[in-house]
């Protein structure tokens, strides 16, 4: 199957149906997210909801193919992940990004039942699946897996651990990867099947991850996805780290903002804080920064949107996104002053957030090993 | 250590120290920071084992050390693992009582001193305000003289131990139309009438220190409540603010330093496609650059501390130790996380906390901006 549909003006990015689309989630996330988005993270309040809402509305299906119920629109599936990142509540850009993973493992991987039974439901954000593919070991890696599921009378018993499972506990069923006689394969795993336990972790708690315990579970055979893991993984990771690349862009562009409100609001010394041209420069620095990570970003929605070869500059703009969000969200903490430091402010949540995003499935090393192997090393 | 600086007393001072914070102070480091609270008794037994008043006078209670007693505390309670109580212990022995020993009549060193050494009365210090942070010219609460009396109106933000304290060094304006020369320092019995702790804070980071807003409405106060001359507390807090931030300069390079040893055993423990941590080139690069800048640090710490200890006022100095060591703390803090990747952000391991804690050395005390700011002056910039 080609992934993404090709487009035929893949030049021409955006649309004035994109612009309509990214009105539309603004005004969602200006008036249902942003203004409690401090209390929403606090409470934990998985929005389980919301999500629901954006899977009615279409938002969840925007990449997939029409008969998978989707739009078959890859940028528009851009636009949603920007904008969720700009609510400044990295977790529900996150949910998303997780769901629409799963979904994508389904769709690329999946055999023709198990996409008719989970993808519907899933694309509609009412049954949520997730990806649990790492594992204690510290590894990323899909070849280093070591759970495993032993065959038998028609039937899979699995064991082992998965770490750092997205919306574990949440989730309804997880798309667990796991080492057979042959090869590694990914499991499609009802949540009641398993022990799952949420993890405290620095930030986006109203995105929970958690421990997937796999010991003793016992499934069908056709649980099992046909395709292999690792190549299901690697596809299902290039769209990862553009939906990651651009919901990142959206987060610092969120900082940038909040950062400089305050800056010229607050006073010291008889004038706004981000007066002073050492605040000045720096901000324009960042803003630079910013502008040129959402310019690449774009090239390579653009690549991989015609479907040319994308690998490099996914992973250029995934890994210079993540920098420009920490590194926005850690001078909009500076700015602030002892403000910054407290819960109360939005300001170390963006940090928290940009911090956990930066480190999780590896940390920028991927994406170096990435765009290392492009260049022939 | 690499010193001569600390002789076979420091030595002995800080064995004991070691001995203490490992047993009393690191194995409920991270209880305290989830109960956001260390208990008082924890402050009182630390005075009790004679480790709040190293430099001060026995008269007082103290040990009668000299400045490299301080730098042991400082550098022992870095290896604590709780960032907040090591802080709420620098208030106590290195920011809020200074001043008393330096510039307080007997009746006050007998009224304040002696119980802070003893651990009895919990110190802070009031400086900022919701309007002035880094200026502190332009703070506002105000201090009336009444009767004989001193009336005391006003506000204090991010007051650590403000929710607990006996008592604050407080500073205020006594002239509201002089600048610098219309700051007086106070002594003030945080059971006064009038004295509130408006908000407890939640902080991103430094849990179990508690950081209070404090509104003072008509707080009476005797004539004798000053502390230092009347119109020279901007001087006495600058002052303060250099042996303030000189001792967090130590604590934190100290801090890194230790920080530089954790990252150590996690990259020889743990393993990344199929590799220790350790075996990995940018971790060993990484760790090895990240090292010799904390020695650096350490060194300039040092050579500081030494002219401290000598009677000198170093502010060019102290500036940049302050400015570099929370710098290279924060850089320790961070490479950490990033070492430990998704572990690096787990509860279940102290590296996000000090990730957390470490943040505040870079705005507390004076922002890394105002830290660049003073050297630049300093320089004739």
């Amino acid at each position: 199957m080609t992934f993404p549909a090709v487009r035929d003006r893949p030049y021409h990015l955006f649309e004035p149906e994109h612009d309509e689309l990214r009105d539309a989630l603004r005004r969602l996330v200006d008036d249902r997210l942003v203004p409690r988005a401090g209390d929403l993270e606090r409470e934990r309040a998985f929005p389980r909801e919301l999500l629901a809402e954006l899977g009615e509305l279409g938002y969840l299906g925007l990449a997939f193919p029409h008969d998978a119920g989707g739009a078959d629109d890859v940028v528009a599936d851009a636009v949603l992940s920007e904008e969720l990142g700009r609510s400044g509540l990295y977790g529900v850009a996150g949910a998303t990004i997780e769901l629409r993973a799963a979904a994508l493992a389904l769709l690329l991987g999946g055999a023709d039942a198990q996409r008719q039974r989970i993808l519907p439901g899933l694309l509609a954000g009412r049954a949520l699946w997730a990806l649990g593919v790492g594992e204690p070991s510290l590894d990323p890696d899909p070849h280093e897996i070591r759970a495993s599921a032993r065959s038998g009378e028609g039937r899979f018993e699995l064991s082992g651990e998965k770490a750092f499972v997205p919306l574990a506990g949440v989730a309804d069923g997880y798309l667990v990867a796991a080492r057979t006689a042959e090869r590694v394969a990914l499991f499609a795993v009802e949540a009641g099947s398993l022990e799952a336990a949420e993890e405290e972790v620095l930030g986006s708690w109203e995105c929970p991850v958690g421990t997937v315990h796999l010991d003793g579970a016992v499934i069908d055979a056709n649980a099992r996805l046909p395709a292999g893991a690792p190549d299901i993984l690697a596809a299902v990771g290039r769209w990862r780290a553009l939906a990651e690349g651009f919901a990142l862009v959206g987060l610092a562009a969120r900082a940038l903002d909040v950062a400089l409100a305050y800056g010229l609001e607050r006073q010291a010394f008889d004038r706004p804080v981000a007066r002073f041209q050492v605040w000045r420069h720096r901000w324009a620095e960042a803003a630079t920064d910013l502008e040129s990570t959402r310019a690449l970003c774009i090239h390579a929605l653009r690549l991989y949107a015609a479907g040319e070869p994308a690998a490099r500059a996914i992973a250029a703009a995934r890994l210079r996104a993540g920098r420009v969000a920490y590194r926005m969200a850690d001078e909009g903490v500076q700015m602030h002053g002892g403000y910054g430091y407290m819960m109360e402010f939005d300001a170390q949540r963006f940090w928290r957030d940009a911090r956990q995003a930066t480190v999780v499935g590896g940390g920028d090393h991927p994406y170096l090993e990435t765009i290392a192997r492009e260049l022939g090393l | 250590m690499p010193t001569t600086r600390f002789t076979a007393d420091h030595e002995r001072v800080r064995a004991r120290l070691r001995a203490y914070v490992d047993e009393r102070i690191r194995p409920q480091a991270e209880e305290w920071d989830r109960a956001g609270d260390f208990p008082d008794e924890a402050m009182r037994e630390l005075g009790e084992a004679g480790f709040l008043g190293l430099r001060y006078p026995q008269r007082y209670g103290g040990y009668g050390g000299d400045y490299y007693h301080t730098v042991v505390q400082a550098e022992e309670m870095a290896r604590s693992g709780s960032g907040s109580f090591s802080m709420a212990v620098s208030v106590q022995t290195d920011m809020a009582t200074p001043p008393i020993a330096e510039f307080g009549t007997e009746a006050q060193k007998e009224e304040f001193l002696a119980p802070a050494i003893r651990g009895e009365k919990i110190a802070c210090l009031g400086i900022t305000e919701p309007g002035a942070g880094s200026d502190v010219a332009g703070i506002r609460t105000h201090a009336q003289g009444v009767g004989g009396d001193w009336v005391v109106n006003g506000s204090k933000i991010f007051i650590t131990n403000g929710a607990r304290a006996a008592f604050c060094t407080l500073v205020a304006k006594t002239d509201r139309d002089a600048k610098h020369q219309g700051v007086t320092l106070f002594l003030l019995p945080m059971d006064a009438s009038g004295v509130q702790v408006s908000r407890r804070l939640e902080k991103v980071g430094m849990w179990a220190s508690d950081t209070a807003e404090l509104a003072f409405t008509d707080v009476r106060l005797p004539r004798d409540a000053i502390l230092g001359e009347e119109g020279k507390g901007f001087y006495h807090i600058m002052w303060e603010l250099q042996g303030e931030r000189l001792i967090a300069a130590v604590e934190s390079a100290a801090g890194a330093a230790y920080g530089i040893e954790r990252i150590v055993e996690i990259a020889q423990q743990r393993r990344v496609g199929g590799r220790c941590l350790a075996d990995h080139d940018w971790v060993r690069y990484r760790v090895a650059e990240t090292a010799a800048r904390v020695e650096a640090t350490r060194q300039l710490v040092y050579l500081t501390a030494d002219r401290f200890d000598r009677g000198e006022y170093p502010v060019r100095e102290i500036s940049m130790a302050k400015l570099a060591g929370m710098s290279v703390a924060w850089e320790v803090a961070d490479l950490g996380v990033e070492v430990a990747g998704e572990w690096g952000i787990w509860y279940g391991l102290p590296l996000q906390r000090s990730w957390r804690d470490a943040r505040l050395g870079r705005i507390g005390g004076g922002t890394d901006e105002v830290m660049r700011e003073v050297v630049g002056k300093m320089m004739n910039l």
